[in-house]
């Protein structure tokens, strides 16, 4: 727990990241409209596909600036060192970027669904389909930051990682929205985000601590 | 009581160091010594568990887990003295309430300014917070890399005189430092030269 | 028997028992893949709906099972060398990355080629095609980890964590990926419906399938070799070997 609440001081006292991500999600939405056309007829039907992927797209990009900041100033190593189970770390990160970038955008997705003329019981299911996928996405997210925390690449290596690992839950995520809420479709998607949980924090793990032996 | 034994380690193209081998009983200490480049920080990793790949063997007896202060030393800009010292104790189950940790950070001349986040310290201030965990460990062998350094004397001092109560008290403490430290003059060192 | 295993783990002894493999492997995949390119691009009955473009499949099958299964050999190989820690298994991904990343290329292109007398474009999103977009984006990221990494254990090691993880997450997104494409499908598209192959035709795809595996196997091996080399340069037995 105190480990949450650490991760949480720092994202309320910095909230720039959060910020941003909103931002850029915003400012991605209103790129479509101008790209392809306002005429709300056809924005419609594409707007759960559009919000879920500027959502992917505004994690990938946030996901490795908390654990970059932990490299670097060695808490990292603290962290893997200490008596704490270290996957428990890893959720309790993970926990943090979805707060810090995908419930700000869980919370943004009424407006964002508005700027795309969406009917309001599509931005429901939209925004149930979020919840569920959402913390998904930063499992993978937390992943992909412990593989390349560290190395002076560019920015644009966590995606291409991580990117094909997000495609289930972006198919699940959209269909489940997209058919109105079909059962099937609800329950795959519960069934990834548990195993998910289960799974992906001790991978992060595993990897941080190769990760500091760099 | 720390014991290396035939330690080797190959990185990067290069033998680092081939065949250490030291012993460090309690209430000794061990000045590891190096010009950059020679693997100090690498053998502070082995020491302390981060490192896996090398030969020979790394025995820790009835110690428990070291406490490892490395170059980069966890104090996170948007904390306060106070969170972060908190924080490292806890990661180690050694929460202490808020009296014994400003207490600590006291010892190392931090009086004020306990309630601001970091980021308005200096860099020797920082240094202090990290350094503040020691008084408050329950870790019996001390591995601290370059852990004198960018401390004015006064902070120097101090932690010698900490350093030295912790081997008065049978702990073992394995440290480098680019300057010379006075009061640990006479204790064992171990050379590792740069293999070019 | 474990001892056998054992044994194959050393590089040394690697290195000079396979090279006996070499001229095997080198003279099984030029004799298949040559009778099987024959057979299948100008012997093999044209089909009766595509025409003569049919015998792109004679290269695009072959390529597509040959990327899985290679996905799947590079992830068994990080699996090996993240339990047990053998250089040689870390070799082996390192070196079967990019031969996977080509053949899934090879897939990926001459399915799209396919693509065009069939179905009249260059690339349609069905499900096959999709997986295997998606199968090269995973080699890509193995390949680009290793990159960004450099040469160390570490970055060996958690490109071999990704494969796994890769591996792991295959099935799922090749069953999303097949739900997807169930619930979109064009009406108008028939592949899936074929009649039974007559051995006239599934002859030659199994001679180009088996032709293919042993040139993967040639390459990778020939591969594998060189990199050992050029791993234990500084032991004495690369050193003897070099100077003879």
């Amino acid at each position: 727990m105190t480990l949450l609440l650490r991760e949480l001081k720092i994202l309320l006292r910095s909230p720039a990241g959060a910020i941003q991500s909103l931002m850029f999600a915003v400012l991605v939405i209103a790129l479509f409209p101008l790209a392809i056309t306002p005429d709300p007829d056809q924005l419609a039907p594409l707007g759960i596909g559009l919000i879920w992927v500027v959502t992917l797209l505004a994690c990938l990009l946030a996901a490795d600036k908390s654990l970059a900041s932990d490299y670097a100033d060695g808490s990292l190593e603290q962290m893997v060192l200490s008596d704490y189970p270290l996957w428990w770390m890893c959720l309790v990160k993970s926990m943090a970027h979805w707060v810090s970038c995908a419930l700000p955008l869980l919370l943004m997705a009424p407006i964002l669904g508005a700027m795309l003329a969406m009917p309001l019981d599509r931005i429901v299911w939209l925004m149930a389909s979020l919840v569920l996928g959402s913390p998904i996405l930063s499992l993978f997210c937390m992943l992909g930051a412990m593989l390349t925390v560290g190395l002076n690449q560019s920015s644009a290596l966590l995606p291409i990682l991580i990117a094909p690992f997000l495609v289930p839950t972006l198919i699940l995520g959209t269909q489940w929205a997209t058919t109105g809420g079909e059962a099937f479709y609800g329950y795959m998607l519960a069934a990834l985000l548990c195993l998910s949980v289960v799974t992906l924090p001790f991978a992060t793990a595993v990897v941080a601590k190769i990760a500091v032996s760099r | 009581m720390l014991q290396i034994e035939s330690l080797s380690c190959f990185r990067q193209d290069r033998f680092l160091f081939k065949d250490l081998n030291a012993k460090v009983l309690p209430g000794q200490a061990l000045q590891i010594v190096g010009e950059n480049g020679s693997g100090k920080t690498t053998l502070f990793k082995i020491l302390a568990g981060l490192f896996d790949e090398y030969e020979g063997r790394v025995i820790l007896a009835d110690a428990g887990r070291p406490l490892y202060l490395g170059h980069r030393y966890a104090v996170n800009d948007q904390l306060t003295p106070i969170e972060n010292l908190n924080f490292l104790l806890k990661l180690n189950d050694m929460q202490q309430a808020e009296g014994p940790l400003t207490a600590a950070l006291a010892r190392f001349q931090l009086c004020s300014g306990l309630d601001q986040p970091c980021a308005a310290l200096s860099e020797g201030q920082k240094k202090r917070v990290a350094l503040a965990r020691l008084m408050l460990t329950s870790a019996r062998i001390w591995l601290l890399d370059e852990a004198f350094s960018a401390l004015d004397a006064p902070g120097r001092a101090v932690l010698s005189e900490v350093c030295q109560a912790h081997l008065a008290s049978g702990g073992t403490l394995i440290f480098s430092s680019h300057q010379g430290i006075p009061e640990f003059a006479s204790a064992a060192q171990l050379h590792l030269k740069a293999e070019l | 028997m474990w001892r056998w295993f054992h044994q194959w783990g050393s590089p040394k002894f690697f290195y000079h028992r396979s090279g006996a493999l070499l001229p095997v492997l080198a003279l099984a995949s030029v004799l298949i893949l040559g009778c099987g390119v024959v057979w299948g691009l100008l012997i093999a009955p044209a089909d009766y709906q595509q025409g003569e473009s049919v015998r792109i499949m004679y290269v695009h099958v072959p390529a597509a099972i040959l990327a899985q299964s290679s996905y799947a050999m590079m992830a068994i190989m990080a699996l090996i060398s993240l339990i047990w820690r053998l250089k040689i298994a870390d070799a082996a991904v390192q070196t079967v990355a990019p031969i996977g990343a080509c053949v899934t290329l090879l897939a990926l292109a001459t399915g799209s080629l396919w693509g065009k007398p069939m179905w009249g474009t260059y690339w349609v999103w069905d499900a096959r095609l999709t997986s295997t977009l998606i199968l090269f984006f995973l080699f890509a990221g193995v390949l680009a980890l290793r990159n960004a990494a450099g040469q160390s254990q570490s970055a060996g090691r958690a490109a071999s964590v990704l494969a796994v993880i890769g591996l792991l997450n295959l099935p799922i997104i090749k069953y999303s990926v097949d739900w997807w494409f169930t619930l979109h499908q064009p009406a108008s598209f028939t592949l899936t419906e074929r009649p039974a192959m007559p051995f006239s035709m599934w002859g030659p795809l199994l001679m180009m399938v088996v032709g293919f595996y042993a040139w993967f196997f040639l390459a990778w091996l020939i591969r594998l070799r060189h990199e050992l080399v050029k791993r234990e340069v500084r032991t004495d037995w690369v050193q003897q070997m070099i100077k003879q």
